[in-house]
């Protein structure tokens, strides 16, 4: 629409756009606050708000750039329609909406409907409705506005046109309630076009189709009128208006519908998107309760394992005291006895007493094992350094062990290649270590086989290392073993005894120190064991 | 001392050099003949081999080679074997355990550490109600 066609619109609506900037925002705004301040004035003279418009249409235009043609206009002679008008604004356009308010204009039932429906559109504007309330207020304002006996409006879902909302339709309908147009429908196609249309005389044409496509029953169908709902090439719905008996739609009607939908079809289009947000928004929100439930739980039961952890620790703790004072007596009066203090034993009795003696120390091994774990557990294990020498350290864990390598006739060789052997670390926990990688080393080894023990100096650590030739440890197990109760084999076969403690409890003491510790073997091939210790602790 | 005389072979099948000192020493004792094995497999080919002359089995069930519960699922598969009684003799003391061990067919669960007393007059009362057989 351009200025000449404003201009020379005298009996009809028209819809004039603006690009939305400042200046063009800012004179639309004073041409509407003095406008409304002539038309509250009673008395105008037509002339005066023929130039009044004029000025202030210029104005507008001059941001524009289309003065020229105006004073061509003016100079032809034409006369300029007094309009009333609306302006609003649409993403990033202004519209301004105007229809004739000329005196001298005849039909007022039209110039009546023209102040209705800018009313109408203002209202429906200016609310924040739902999906279901706005179709229902157009279509309400649609009838006080045209006037119809039964409205229809349909939109596009997928491959049909379906029901959204209607006006005294609901005893029509032969599917319950509900409509459901194909695409192959003479609707669908003239949808496309994009155009309102008007359908005269139904029952006695070729129209008869539109019944059949929309699958009504209406007795008396004599008027159609179809405007489709689009924003620019998309097109998502249409209203459908019908008349009954002898009444029919007139191309008044068809221009107050072009209007009016195109007018409020953002504020339709708004409203479903909102209430899509809406639907979308609750489900996420459901889902995020759900979510948060089950964090709930996940954390409850979450601090009930801890609960549950530190309650075995301190009865691991316990125990462990319970089970040492029998263990003392059983150690004690074997020991006792061993020493021949109270009198000789003979050779069967003897060996029973080592037996019992052998079974009680093997015993009190676990039960420290049990207390160094529930201590590491409860990260209550210390450690107390001092400077000690390692190689005197290491031959007494080698004579300790010496019994058990000599029955595999096992020889245990240590290879020193250090310039400093004094260190700074807990003896007592150093020996352990020793102790548990050498005594497994013996364990694995078959019989007749070497150990070599070797030192090694490396920046400022010693490297500690132990190695046999035994049934050595698959790839897959090198990060295993230093788990809390793994057995490499823990089915019924298992050949070799053991609580699974050993290596867990040695890697931590390693680490206390700052060290490392860490494998390397492959099955059937023998097994290394290094571990680090720094010099200066 | 002199030792007791009853009649009868045990096969005592069990892995771990203490324990088997202790049941043999005591059953020897006893007077009965004893015949050892250290682990599963040794025990079914022993047990195989003289099965004729066998009168109870004594089986620990953690065994390397084959474990307790094989061995005894294996003997009672063979007509040959099935009809020696087994005593299972275990550390293994759960509920699981026991039944599992009895479900296989042995005809008694005796749980370390063992009472020696108890266990003495247990083999003793089965070999005289064997006799009287």
């Amino acid at each position: 629409m351009n200025t000449t066609e404003f201009l020379t619109q005298t009996q009809e609506l028209a819809i004039f756009e603006f690009d939305l900037n400042d200046e063009s925002l800012n004179t639309i705004n004073n041409v509407a606050k003095e406008l409304l301040e002539y038309e509250s004035s009673k008395s105008y003279n037509i002339q005066d708000i023929f130039d009044f418009r004029i000025t202030n249409i210029l104005k507008i235009l001059e941001t524009q750039n289309e003065t020229s043609e105006i004073i061509n206009l003016l100079n032809k002679d034409k006369l300029c329609t007094i309009t009333k008008t609306l302006f609003f604004k649409e993403k990033n356009k202004i519209k301004a909406l105007s229809f004739p308010l000329n005196q001298s204009f005849s039909d007022k039932q039209i110039q009546g409907k023209y102040q209705k429906t800018l009313k109408s559109i203002a209202q429906i504007q200016n609310l924040d409705l739902e999906f279901d309330e706005i179709l229902e207020l157009v279509l309400n304002h649609i009838k006080n506005i045209i006037n119809y006996d039964k409205s229809i409006i349909l939109f596009i879902d997928g491959e049909n046109l379906v029901l959204k909302a209607s006006r005294n339709i609901l005893d029509c309908l032969n599917n319950e309630h509900n409509i459901i147009v194909s695409q192959k429908s003479e609707i669908f196609q003239k949808l496309k076009q994009n155009k309102s249309t008007i359908y005269q005389n139904i029952q006695n044409s070729l129209d008869d189709n539109l019944l059949k496509d929309l699958d009504l029953n209406i007795e008396n169908p004599h008027s159609f009128l179809i405007s489709p709902l689009s924003i620019g090439n998309n097109i998502f719905g249409v209203i459908i208006l019908i008349k009954e008996q002898t009444d029919f739609f007139s191309n008044e009607d068809l221009k107050i519908m072009e209007v009016f939908t195109s007018s409020t079809v953002n504020c339709i289009k708004n409203s479903e998107l909102n209430d899509l947000f809406r639907m979308q928004l609750s489900i996420l929100k459901e889902n995020f309760l759900e979510k948060t439930k089950a964090l709930e739980l996940i954390k409850e039961q979450n601090r009930k394992m801890v609960e549950a952890d530190r309650l075995k620790n301190e009865f691991l703790a316990n125990m462990s005291h319970e089970l040492r004072t029998p263990l003392n007596a059983i150690i004690g009066f074997s020991e006792a006895l061993k020493l021949k203090i109270f009198g000789g034993l003979n050779e069967k009795q003897d060996e029973y007493v080592g037996d019992i003696h052998a079974s009680g120390i093997h015993l009190l091994g676990m039960i420290n094992d049990l207390l160094d774990i529930s201590k590491i557990e409860a990260n209550q294990m210390q450690i107390f350094k001092k400077e000690f020498c390692v190689l005197n350290a290491i031959k007494e864990v080698m004579n300790v062990t010496s019994a058990l390598a000599n029955k595999k006739h096992i020889k245990v060789n240590l290879n020193v290649d250090i310039t400093q052997t004094i260190i700074n670390a807990d003896f007592q926990r150093f020996q352990q270590v020793m102790y548990n990688l050498l005594s497994n080393a013996i364990k694995f080894s078959p019989d007749n086989e070497e150990i070599n023990i070797n030192l090694k100096e490396e920046d400022n650590t010693i490297v500690f290392s132990v190695e046999d030739r035994g049934i050595g440890i698959s790839t897959d197990h090198h990060k295993k073993i230093f788990d809390k109760f793994h057995q490499v084999d823990s089915s019924y076969t298992r050949k070799h005894s053991s609580t699974g403690l050993g290596l867990t409890i040695t890697k931590e003491l390693v680490e206390m120190h700052n060290g490392k510790i860490w494998v390397e073997s492959e099955l059937e091939n023998g097994a290394t064991f290094y571990f680090t210790l720094p010099i200066k602790g | 001392m002199d030792t007791k005389h009853h009649n009868g072979t045990i096969l005592i099948a069990e892995d771990n050099p203490t324990n088997m000192k202790l049941i043999k020493d005591i059953l020897e004792f006893e007077g009965y003949n004893i015949i050892e094995a250290h682990d599963g497999k040794a025990a079914l080919n022993m047990i195989r081999k003289c099965k004729n002359d066998i009168d109870l089995i004594l089986l620990d069930i953690q065994l390397p080679e084959i474990n307790g519960f094989e061995v005894i699922k294996l003997l009672k598969s063979d007509d040959t074997t099935k009809d020696i009684p087994i005593f299972v003799v275990s550390a293994h003391a759960m509920e699981t355990d026991i039944k599992r061990a009895l479900n296989a067919g042995c005809n008694n669960f005796i749980t370390k550490p063992i009472n020696l007393e108890s266990f003495v007059d247990k083999i003793n009362s089965f070999f005289l109600h064997a006799i009287h057989k």
